[in-house]
């Protein structure tokens, strides 16, 4: 191919992409993406609070940090750091995070011992670097268990996720 | 002592599933390494985890995982070596403007399609944790890269080495594959400066330069004498091969105390080594069987681990995913097709080309694992992205068999019979 044709060609299928390329950065500059919540959280709530033993034993048994949250855009995995570290998914919007069903389940006596029945909704902030989630903690289906007020806040690690 | 009986155990299970399933997709004229993807993934949340939930929490707890983790990290280090190792620059040469007109349009054209479609998934995938820009440049430079290796293996099964396309796509996968972890350096430098406790960005910058220049100038020529020793003697001394083993690990340690990651390292380490052809096979040789047979798999079944077709749920999520596939196919192998055929090529030698491009295999394996490591992409993205390396190397056979039948290469080959082979890829023989 003649020099100045492949000069051309090159400017025609590489020159003119990267400038698109330009644009497209300049563009997405605008965009925002959900606020991140993935990571590491501990979490601070006084579980003496609720009524029920069992209930009471299987929050307490989760040890420090209390939840990890793999994050996906708006949809969330949360990992519970107790001995079968429990997943359950759960969901973002803007700023208030939710986490399990709160549907009553049929057995009260089997909700207790039930990881998968533990629901959580807080709303997401910043606190100078951290960031922080507020909210209540509390078991589906267990009638005399209110749910327990927390205050978490994130592990400071490299990736985020 | 329980953490050391179960590593041996997934060691023993993850290498039997491979090599079975590997078995497998040779039968079905596939190459072996992607039956050794799929064997992985099966052994994840998306297979295994699902089917059989106890037996997989048994067989992988995740406390284990971080032993498995390291094993699998080193393999892929000395992998990363292996393809720097076989990477010879002077190859573009050899084909001149062609090479570099396609391999930089091979790489552009998908580029700037994945950063298109990071205007669609940075606000439904994504979160405020990662900028815009780190973030569409890590899809750009995921949906570019060509798996050199795996190209070669190809190649190699299908005797297309001496055939001017099979030439030409090594130029180009070797210029796709050199440029694509420079690009990917620069995104991580990006994003790692972005998060807290990394190391400040002139450090990794002026660090990166220097190491480069000391690594090219410095190193490179003390390394001479070894080529020269293996082309005389035919073997290099024990002594030798731990000399190389440790430059291989400290510039992979030192890549990774700069900022970047230890992967860079290692593939630069390779790089600057003799490309004595003799000396290029030793290496190989030596180190390939065990990486290829034990620890690859292993990297493998950890990114299986890792992803999780189950979080690509509902339609909408489905939809992404195929985005993704198609953005790659019609980027890189729409991209290197025209780039061939506006280089001169016929439209079967250029579609031909444009197919084997498309080849991501292990490669954009080690560049997803990365991209989840420093958080740029999401864990459902992680595994939309693997569906897409799976679906991209699955295809390249049946396609290329279709477009470029061995019948026909068989003729040219004959034709081309006293021509000779200007590259002999390495990594052919036993490499994915």
């Amino acid at each position: 191919m003649p020099r100045r044709k492949l000069v051309a060609v090159y400017l025609g299928l590489v020159g003119v992409p990267l400038l698109g390329l330009l644009g497209v950065l300049r563009v997405g500059r605008r965009l925002a993406a959900p606020i991140s919540v993935g990571g590491s959280w501990n979490l601070q709530a006084d579980f003496r609070t609720l009524t029920e033993a069992p209930c009471r034993e299987l929050l307490s048994s989760i040890n420090q940090p209390f939840l990890s949250i793999s994050q996906s855009g708006a949809n969330l995995v949360f990992t519970l750091n107790n001995s079968q570290k429990t997943t359950v998914v759960g969901t973002l919007n803007r700023t208030t995070l939710a986490m399990g069903g709160a549907e009553p389940l049929s057995s009260p006596s089997r909700t207790c011992a039930d990881p998968q029945a533990i629901y959580l909704a807080a709303t997401v902030s910043t606190q100078g670097k951290n960031r922080v989630l507020t909210g209540t903690l509390g078991i589906s289906g267990c009638a005399s268990c209110a749910p327990v007020s927390f205050h978490a806040v994130r592990q400071a690690s490299g990736g985020g996720r | 002592m329980l953490s050391l009986v179960t590593l041996i155990l997934q060691i023993a299970v993850v290498i039997a599933a491979s090599r079975a399933v590997a078995l497998l997709f040779q039968k079905m004229q596939q190459p072996k390494v992607i039956g050794e993807m799929f064997a992985g993934i099966m052994l994840g949340p998306s297979l295994l985890g699902w089917v059989a939930p106890h037996f997989s929490t048994l067989l992988f707890p995740p406390s284990s995982l971080v032993y498995l983790n390291a094993l699998s990290q080193v393999g892929v280090v000395i992998y990363m070596f292996l393809v720097g190792v076989a990477l010879d620059p002077k190859a573009l040469k050899e084909h001149g403007h062609t090479a570099v007109l396609t391999s930089h349009v091979s790489i552009i054209a998908p580029f700037v399609l994945g950063a298109c479609l990071a205007l669609l998934l940075y606000p439904r995938l994504s979160d405020d944790g990662v900028g815009f820009t780190g973030f569409a440049l890590f899809m750009g430079a995921a949906m570019s890269i060509t798996a050199f290796p795996v190209l070669a293996r190809i190649l190699t099964d299908r005797d297309m080495l001496g055939t001017k396309l099979g030439a030409l796509a090594i130029a180009c996968a070797a210029v796709d594959d050199a440029t694509g972890w420079c690009i990917l350096a620069y995104i991580v430098v990006l994003v790692r400066a972005h998060q807290a406790a990394s190391t400040p960005l002139w450090l990794t910058l002026g660090g990166s330069v220097a190491f480069l220049l000391i690594m090219l100038y410095g190193v490179r020529p003390l390394l001479r004498g070894l080529g020269k020793s293996c082309r005389e003697q035919g073997y290099l001394s024990e002594n030798k091969l731990a000399l190389i083993v440790m430059v291989a690990l400290a510039s992979a340690v030192i890549t990774e105390r700069l900022g970047i990651h230890l992967l860079f390292g290692s593939f630069l380490a390779g790089v600057i080594m003799p490309k004595g052809k003799k000396f290029v096979r030793y290496l190989l040789d030596k180190f390939e069987a065990t990486t290829v047979v034990v620890l690859l798999p292993l990297f493998f079944a950890f990114t299986g681990l890792r992803t999780s077709i189950r979080l690509i749920h509902g339609s909408r999520m489905w939809v992404f995913c195929l985005a993704i596939i198609l953005v790659a196919i019609v980027g890189k192998l729409g991209g290197s097709m025209i780039a061939a055929r506006f280089a001169g090529g016929g439209w079967r030698e250029s579609a031909g080309l444009g197919i084997l491009m498309n080849t991501r295999g292990l490669m954009e394996l080690v560049i997803l694992n990365i991209g989840l490591d420093i958080g740029v992409i999401s864990p459902a993205l992680f595994s939309m992205m693997v569906l897409m390396a799976l679906v991209t190397t699955f295809m390249t056979t049946p396609l290329l068999e279709w477009v470029y039948p061995i019948r026909m290469i068989r003729e040219e080959a004959a034709a081309l019979r006293d021509v000779e082979i200007a590259h002999e890829p390495a990594l052919g023989r036993a490499a994915p």
